[in-house]
């Protein structure tokens, strides 16, 4: 707002009485004429020159001043941005949050109450052992000492009984 | 609608301020160097200071531009006319005091006197009286004035409540008024 728009009498009508805010008022404009009748000297135009030279000087000494803080604030960014990616990739899977939850969906299944879950944990437990055992079986067979061993083993056993019930 | 063009023409000088553009700097020194200088002489009496301190406020400007948070461009403008006003005071008190500590106090004051005096020589009738007002109120004055800021938003720049602000101007307007009219009827 300039003090052109100001209504001075509604102003100081706020302080005085109508009588007095009117007196006030003209007190200050006409106080103010006194500066527009004597007006203070106006600056040299050579002062004026001196004075933007000056002001291009100083503007030419903060270019530099602005690329190093550009320049700065990049390589900080870049540094965070290292840092960050340091501590992701450094800490263990699980860990981090993405880890838990990964973790957490495979968990959640054997966790369940349902006895139909549990029924066939079960089978599922019994196929995995008669697989496991089918699996010995097939290496044993595929050994051929050991089913040597097994043979020998045999013939022995059945010597031994020929042996007891001759005497 | 004038006034809006007005406005709209300072906020564009400003923005080319801001991105430091040399073009923009000289159309603020054309806008607001008049009205500045006339505070600064309002308020020293001394063409040479007047010229320093508006010197310093604009190459102030270049580093401080960038704090104008948008609003009232010349509330922001003269407080920092302001504030470089009282710096300098400062300085000059703290200048005066060291000086006359010095063996050659004597010859400092009649130097002083003789600048005073020449001082006083250029000093038209209302820079004249205008001395005679306190500090306080005749800074008041003179913002007022150069400003062009309205009491509420000087006010609120100097943080006094608006009665204060009103009773000191009008008490030193009325003041300044009678003493010119007296020297007119003398």
């Amino acid at each position: 707002m300039n003090n052109k728009d100001e209504n001075l009498k509604e102003l100081f009508g706020k302080f005085y009485d109508a009588a007095g805010a009117e007196s006030a008022a003209e007190d200050v404009a006409q106080g103010e004429k006194l500066f527009v009748d004597n007006p203070a000297p106006q600056p040299d135009a050579q002062l004026l020159e001196t004075i933007k030279a000056r002001i291009y000087q100083k503007l030419e000494q903060r270019t530099p001043h602005r690329t190093i803080k550009v320049y700065l604030k990049a390589m900080a960014a870049a540094a965070a941005v290292i840092v960050i990616a340091l501590l992701v990739f450094q800490n263990p899977p699980e860990q981090s949050q993405n880890g838990k939850i990964i973790t957490a969906g495979f968990t959640i299944p054997w966790e369940s109450s349902d006895l139909e879950d549990d029924t066939n944990l079960s089978l599922l437990a019994a196929q995995v052992q008669e697989l496991e055992d089918e699996v010995i079986t097939l290496k044993l067979s595929e050994n051929g000492s050991d089913t040597y061993n097994v043979d020998e083993l045999e013939s022995e056993l059945l010597a031994i009984n020929d042996d007891f019930w001759k005497g | 609608m004038k006034k809006n063009r007005v406005q709209q023409d300072i906020s564009s000088i400003i923005a080319g301020c801001k991105k430091g553009e040399s073009q923009s700097f000289t159309e603020l020194v054309n806008a607001y160097s008049n009205r500045l200088y006339g505070f600064f002489f309002r308020l020293s009496g001394n063409k040479t200071t007047s010229d320093d301190l508006l010197s310093e406020l604009f190459v102030k400007l270049v580093e401080k531009i960038d704090t104008f948070g948008g609003g009232n461009f010349d509330g922001w403008i003269f407080t920092v006319a302001s504030n470089i006003w009282h710096d300098w005071l400062r300085n000059k008190f703290r200048g005066d005091k060291a000086l006359a500590g010095l063996k050659e106090q004597t010859e400092y004051e009649t130097n002083q006197q003789k600048v005073t005096k020449s001082d006083n020589e250029i000093l038209d009738r209302l820079g004249r009286e205008l001395e005679k007002i306190d500090d306080e109120t005749r800074e008041l004055i003179v913002l007022r004035f150069y400003s062009q800021l309205s009491f509420k938003e000087i006010a609120s720049i100097r943080s006094e409540p608006i009665g204060t602000v009103l009773s000191k101007v009008h008490r030193g307007l009325k003041k300044l008024r009678q003493s010119i009219g007296q020297y007119n009827y003398e």
